[in-house]
């Protein structure tokens, strides 16, 4: 199995933990598909977004919510 | 008188003349939700380049791993095209969903722009049909 070199700059602490614990499962980083980590980078990418996301449906819905009323209420 | 500047004023015209059964936008308002739909075109610009990201890298597992006569990875058990294709998946998800809040602002923003055009010009009696 050929193996890759990652070298990472400005990685965020949830990255390094990420990283920490999955390579801490195994006996060698040599063990490791070199596509895994593009899989563990994506799932943080992912993963990132959730709470951006409920912040921007909870904004967008209050938003929408205050001025369906107003226009329906006066 | 600063405070009123800043709200559109819509009025019902031959419907009563009782100013407190008018309809209020708030201005500020409006530009949020014109601020939060920005925000959601951004978001939606940044996962269709990650779901090309995924794309590209499942291109690439596909030709690294698999033989080039090999039948589609479909039938192909593997853990790592399984991860991609869940991710893939996600990506997919919260896309419709960020659309689906796109289309919900817009809609709202598009209707409260067509009642403060109705308050400008007052020759139209359909704000009744609008607050319906």
């Amino acid at each position: 199995m050929p193996f890759s070199t990652w070298i990472l700059f400005g990685s965020s602490q949830r990255t390094r933990e990420c990283f920490d614990h999955h390579y801490n499962g195994v006996e060698s980083p040599h063990q490791i598909n070199p596509f895994e980590v593009h899989v563990l980078l994506l799932d943080m990418a992912v993963a990132s977004w959730r709470p951006y996301l409920i912040d921007l449906q909870d904004t967008i819905s209050d938003l929408v919510i205050q001025l369906e009323v107003m226009l329906e209420t006066g | 008188m600063v405070s009123q500047s800043e709200k559109a004023f819509v009025m019902e015209i031959g419907e009563g003349d009782n100013f407190a059964e008018m309809y209020t936008v708030d201005v500020q308002d409006y530009q949020n939700l014109k601020e939060t739909e920005d925000r959601a075109t951004d978001v939606l610009l940044c996962l269709d380049s990650t779901l090309d990201t995924v794309s590209t890298i499942k291109d690439m597992y596909r030709r690294a791993v698999f033989e080039p006569d090999a039948p589609s990875e479909e039938h192909m058990e593997d853990e790592i095209l399984f991860a991609l294709k869940e991710k893939e998946r996600d990506i997919a998800y919260s896309r419709q969903k960020v659309l689906s809040l796109l289309s919900k602002a817009q809609n709202t923003r598009a209707l409260v722009g067509l009642a403060s055009t109705l308050f400008t010009y007052p020759t139209s009696n359909s704000l009744g049909f609008i607050a319906s």
